[in-house]
């Protein structure tokens, strides 16, 4: 959330991960228990409700919501204010749950890096 | 039966008819403007339908017909793409321009040659919107041309002025570099994938993209002026107003801007061509907004601030936000048209004065003016829940957030407070403190072309961006989630613009500084570009014509090498051979020996 | 073809029997009826040419360049008359004699299908140039560009005399129409590589290719306003022609022979435009400017690909109406200012609006505005380039920057400013002036709608 852009530039760099090459670790890697997200909106859902390929996340049955409404009530562009903040909300949640992946992702690297580094004193 | 396509065709070639009725005797009557005014705004209502189908339904169309040309593989037909950004750039045009037409019926109404501007007007408009709406890069190139060379005889309308046909000959120049980007890019698509048509272009999984994405580039530095190319925008101020209105608002200027939203899903799977844009629209955005710090020609500062926000259009695509940058395109034309017909008011009304140090008190004389001129310039500053205020914040606040440069974030940073600085100092400078002009002129702005075309543009400046962001359907996912101190960047920064240059601006009525400093010229002299590029460049290349392509090769060494040796050789064996002393048998004697000599020759030849 | 010959023919004696008040009329209009009688040339409805007799045929690729020709012989008698109109009723008719002689020459070059009767009349078209240059040009000059004009063309074109000798030997038969059939692939030898040149050089030297464009810009400005037409117009697609003829012959040779004379055609684009752009004399920019076309079309022929061959002949044409509409525009204000120097005619577009749109129209043809049929040719051409090799762009791109640039200088020279002082008592233009004009451009606004008639047999 705009630290990492400070960290890239003033701090180390090195247990800085790669957000396009993101997860490195296995998902359930001190989660044992750990369920895969579940996607609401099917793809023939997606399909017919013509979203793009940037739209379909775990939020996409919000926004098929919202663009129904948005369509059943057209002129009154005020209408689906509901809708719209269950989406908006949907995908602040999935945001943060990104950054927390992040921030996850940051730390085992940095702890991978300081078990090398550990490693690697210890075969001196 | 879907009405939507035949309704844009109908708002397009509507537009074609007081082009075709000059060709008649019709158009020689003082109604002409009215005329082409009236047809605008039929064709703006009609393309209100399309898009207000678009938004309900979200259907995006192709129309392919009249087959032109099939060369060999490639088929070219008259085709145009009615999807997402052409339906909403239409009426947000046609709107825009409408209001600049009857502006112009104010601006222009000593000008002899009335109708022929407004029918130059139209064609640019017309060009533009072929732009806008073209399937295939050729016809695309159709409306990219068109409009670079209206802009040229607009610009260049006041001919009689050598700086108004330098200011054409510049638009020209810089527009053509950018078209060898463009056919860079036509060629290589031809190429590599045998179709202009650009749906086929984006379903094709076009590897090594950084060829064509950097001729569209360069295009796009040319048209939209970006750094490097951008003097001619700043020379393009020597057209009359409601050029330069309808220039930097809704066509030419956005059209290169335009042409790389239209390739996004090109450049969105690109990183290097994104970080390229990025760069060149932060150091635009900032370079731009420093040169407009120091302007005192009321409209080379709007101007200045058109590149920076052409700048910040760019940035917003190096972030892969097309949409966004769309959306800033769209409330951008609102409220640049209208600060440009504002200072068109002011400069009409003070008798041609341009220069906003002889202004000064204007609000007291012309309120309404002042009125749109201050919301123009909060809604420029993105002044919350004005126009701008609804792409500019985003655009900041997902610049913010994304994963970036954070360099180039700063910079555009900075140019956003310095947005702030330069429309305080024309409120400041043009509109308060006290009258600095003649006394004499007599100040009346309650003409109703005036006021009607404004105030349409100020209502469009103060809720465009409200229905805008309320109607259009989501294409992407807007950026909701930050921290308080980023969601309170963009502001905070625009109130410390406004700030600094208040308190600055007081200053230079007490304290006055001994002379310029280096930062001062820097900014007056624009950044020393043109006097650096516009002198040595074109004298190089003038030079390099001069002396090496027409006297050294074509007057010297191309003539000696062929003409001049062969006739020097000539003569010399001539006056050698003509310096004879009539020995008359010796002559004979060598004459017969050749005969014999032949006639063996042919006797042996079997 | 003896239907277009021989009316074309006939039209010396019409000249010369003609009422002194008539020669213009009856010459004009009994030439645009030839003209426009021979437009269904145009429809080559397969393939395979029109074989109209065992002397003459004209397939798809001739047949455009016909037709400019046989438009434009009205056009040069409707510009020519006003330079002439001080002369005696005798020259009149020998002038317009010699431009019929001329067409005559002309048609038949681009209908032969033998080369060495296409050769002859190739040589022959010379002659009624260089006496329409040397007889009725203005200044002292004219004897010395006539000069360079025959004695480079003469020069380039012997050597192709005897190759055609020894094609003829090597082949049997020099006819067009077999050739293609016929012709073996030449090994790579150094008399091949002779051969070519003795081929080539005729050809370039007529377009011009750059270094041996020198007769091109004295003959232009120094020929009366029909010899600047038709030389721009047709003469220099003389050579285009021919090497689009003769290319089929020289296969593999070509592809090796190609390189220098593609390099020194990229180079002489770029310094023949960067002439243009100091240029002074109007007429001279113009010519200059047929040069720099000239060499994209000397580029696109020797890079040999369908889509090269299509923009050869697409500027051919293109370039042909345009140029030829240049020199009309720039005689109508040599007549009227006595001057071709730019600086001396300026601000024109207060006095003449209607010219001053002439002017815009042709300098935006002259830059390929889209859709344009120069754009066309201009394109194809690039395109080609672009495939044979990418860098190449940049040399298109910096000569297309410059053509625009050079186009539009010349027409804010003329066209606008202020007015100089000593322009007084300046006639209007006439209506023969504008409908001059008028035809020049339509027949360019025309092609743009249906471009693929001037494609050539590729297409």
């Amino acid at each position: 959330m705009g630290a990492h852009l400070a960290r890239r530039y003033v701090t180390d760099t090195s247990g800085e991960p790669d957000p396009l090459r993101m997860p490195t670790f296995p998902p359930d890697y001190g989660f044992p228990g750990r369920k895969e997200r579940e996607m609401v909106a099917t793809q023939q859902e997606m399909n017919d409700a013509q979203l793009v390929l940037k739209q379909r996340d775990y939020c996409a049955h919000h926004l098929i919501r919202l663009l129904k409404c948005k369509r059943d009530s057209f002129p009154n562009f005020l209408a689906c204010k509901h809708e719209q903040h269950d989406w908006d909300h949907c995908e602040h949640l999935d945001y943060v749950m990104r950054m927390k992946e992040y921030e996850r992702e940051r730390r085992l690297l940095q702890r991978k890096n300081r078990r090398e580094q550990r490693a690697a004193d210890l075969a001196l | 039966m879907n009405m939507s396509t035949p309704s844009v065709l109908v708002s397009l070639l509507m537009l074609l008819a007081p082009i075709i009725s000059t060709t008649l005797n019709l158009h020689k009557n003082n109604s002409y403007p009215h005329y082409v005014k009236t047809t605008i705004a039929y064709a703006f209502t009609i393309s209100l339908i399309p898009m207000m189908m678009f938004i309900q339904s979200g259907q995006e169309t192709i129309l392919s017909n009249w087959h032109w040309i099939t060369i060999q593989t490639i088929k070219l037909s008259l085709s145009f793409k009615l999807d997402y950004f052409s339906m909403i750039f239409m009426p947000v045009a046609l709107f825009v321009t409408w209001s600049i037409m009857e502006f112009s019926m104010w601006y222009m109404h000593t000008d002899p040659y009335i109708n022929r501007f407004f029918k130059y007007l139209l064609m640019f408009l017309i060009t533009m919107l072929i732009l806008v709406t073209a399937n295939n890069l050729f016809q695309l190139f159709i409306g990219w041309e068109g409009v670079g060379i209206m802009s040229f005889l607009l610009i260049g309308w006041w001919y009689g002025r050598a700086d108004a046909n330098t200011a054409a000959l510049q638009a020209i120049l810089y527009n053509r570099i950018g078209d060898i980007g463009f056919l860079a890019a036509m060629a290589w698509f031809l190429f590599n994938s045998n179709t202009w048509d650009l749906q086929q272009i984006f379903s094709l999984n076009l590897n090594n993209t950084n060829f064509p994405l950097m001729g569209l580039v360069l295009a796009a530095t040319g048209k939209s002026a970006q750094f490097g190319l951008h003097p001619w925008l700043p020379s393009a101020m020597e057209g009359p107003t409601p050029v330069s209105a309808l220039l930097h608002s809704s066509t030419m200027v956005v059209a290169g801007v335009f042409l790389l939203i239209r390739f996004y899903p090109l450049i969105e799977n690109n990183y290097p061509i994104q970080s390229t844009i990025l760069c060149l629209g932060a150091i635009t955005t900032l370079f731009t907004a420093i040169c407009a710090l120091t302007q005192n020609d009321i409209k080379k500062i709007v101007a200045f601030s058109t590149s920076s926000q052409l700048g910040l259009m760019m940035v917003t695509i190096g972030i892969n936000q097309p949409h966004l940058a769309f959306l800033h395109i769209c409330t951008h034309a609102f409220f640049k048209a209208m600060l440009f017909l504002c200072s068109g008011s002011i400069i009409h009304s003070l008798n041609d004065e341009q220069d906003i140090r002889k202004m000064g008190g204007l609000f007291h004389t012309l309120p309404f003016t002042t009125t749109a001129l201050t919301v123009g310039s909060l809604a420029l500053t993105g002044m919350p829940f004005l126009t701008g205020f609804y792409s500019k914040d985003l655009i900041i606040e997902s610049a913010n957030t994304s994963y970036t440069n954070a360099w180039a974030l700063t910079i555009t940073l900075i140019a956003t407070s310095l947005t702030a600085v330069y429309s305080t100092r024309i409120i400041f400078f043009a509109l308060l403190g006290q009258p600095r002009f003649p006394t004499l002129i007599i100040i009346n702005e309650n003409n109703p072309y005036l006021m009607n075309s404004i105030k349409r543009l100020l209502i469009g400046s103060i809720f465009a961006g409200f229905l805008l962001t309320n109607n259009i359907v989501p294409m992407t996912i807007p950026q909701m989630t930050m921290p308080l101190y980023l969601k309170m960047t963009a502001l905070s920064v625009t109130i410390l613009g406004f700030t600094i240059a208040m308190d600055l601006n007081t200053a230079t009525q007490n304290l006055k500084f001994k002379r310029p400093l280096a930062p001062s010229k820097f900014s007056t002299l624009l950044g020393y570009f043109p006097t650096v590029m516009h002198r040595s460049l074109p004298l190089m290349n003038l030079i390099l014509g001069q002396k090496m392509a027409s006297l050294l090769l074509d007057l010297a060494w191309l003539e000696i090498a062929l003409p001049k040796s062969i006739s020097q050789l000539q003569m010399k064996t001539s006056t050698l051979i003509s310096s004879q002393k009539g020995q008359i048998k010796l002559y004979f004697l060598s004459f017969f020996l050749t005969l014999a000599l032949t006639l063996l020759m042919f006797n042996f030849h079997e | 073809m003896l239907k277009i010959i021989i009316p074309t023919a006939m039209l010396i004696p019409l000249a010369w029997l003609s009422k002194h008040s008539m020669i213009w009329i009856n010459s004009t209009v009994y030439s645009l009826l030839i003209s426009l009688l021979s437009l269904p040339l145009l429809n080559q409805f397969n393939d395979n040419s029109l074989n109209t007799s065992l002397m003459f045929f004209s397939d798809s690729l001739s047949a455009p360049l016909l037709m400019l020709t046989m438009w434009l012989l009205p056009l040069m008698l409707i510009a020519s008359q006003h330079h002439l109109s001080k002369e005696s009723l005798t020259r009149k008719k020998l002038f317009i004699t010699m431009l019929v002689l001329l067409q005559v020459f002309l048609i038949m070059t681009f209908t032969a299908t033998e080369l060495i009767m296409f050769y002859i009349l190739f040589e022959a078209t010379l002659l009624p140039t260089l006496i329409i240059i040397t007889r009725w040009g203005n200044q002292t000059e004219r004897l010395n560009a006539g000069l360079y004009f025959l004695f480079y063309t003469l020069v380039g074109s012997l050597p192709l005399l005897v190759a055609l000798m020894y094609i003829q030997n090597l082949v049997g038969s020099l006819n067009f129409l077999l050739m293609g059939y016929w012709m073996k692939p030449l090994s790579t030898t150094w008399s091949n590589v002779f051969l070519w040149l003795a081929c080539m050089m005729a050809f370039m030297v007529k377009m011009p290719l750059y270094g041996l464009h020198l007769w091109l810009p004295k003959a232009h400005v120094e020929a009366p306003i029909a010899g600047s037409m038709v030389l721009a117009a047709i003469l220099l697609k003389l050579g285009g022609y021919g090497m689009l003829r003769i290319t089929i012959a020289l296969t593999p040779v070509t592809s090796s022979m190609a390189y220098p004379f593609l390099m020194l055609s990229l180079w002489g684009m770029i310094m023949t435009s960067s002439i243009c752009l100091r240029q002074t004399d109007l007429k001279s920019l113009i010519a200059y400017s047929s040069v720099s076309h000239m060499a994209l079309v000397i580029v696109a022929v020797l890079i040999q690909t369908p889509w090269s061959y299509m923009g050869a002949t697409a500027l051919m044409i293109a370039h042909g109406l345009t140029s030829s509409m240049l020199f009309c525009l720039a005689n109508s204000n040599y007549e009227r200012i006595h001057s071709r120097t730019m600086i001396l005619a300026r601000g024109l577009q207060t006095i003449f609006p209607l010219m001053a749109a002439w002017w815009l129209l042709a300098s935006l043809t002259n830059l390929a505005l889209p859709p344009t049929i120069n754009l066309i040719g201009e394109l194809f051409v690039v395109m080609a380039t672009f495939s044979w090799s990418s860098t190449s762009i940049i040399l298109m791109g910096t000569n297309i920057v410059i053509t625009a640039l050079y186009s539009l200088y010349m027409l804010i020279t003329t066209q606008r400013g202020k007015q100089t002082h000593h322009i007084n008592n300046l006639p209007p233009s006439f209506t023969r002036e504008n409908m001059l004009m008028a035809m020049h451009l339509l027949p360019l606004l025309l092609l743009s709608i249906n471009p693929k008639i001037i494609l050539g047999p590729l297409y």
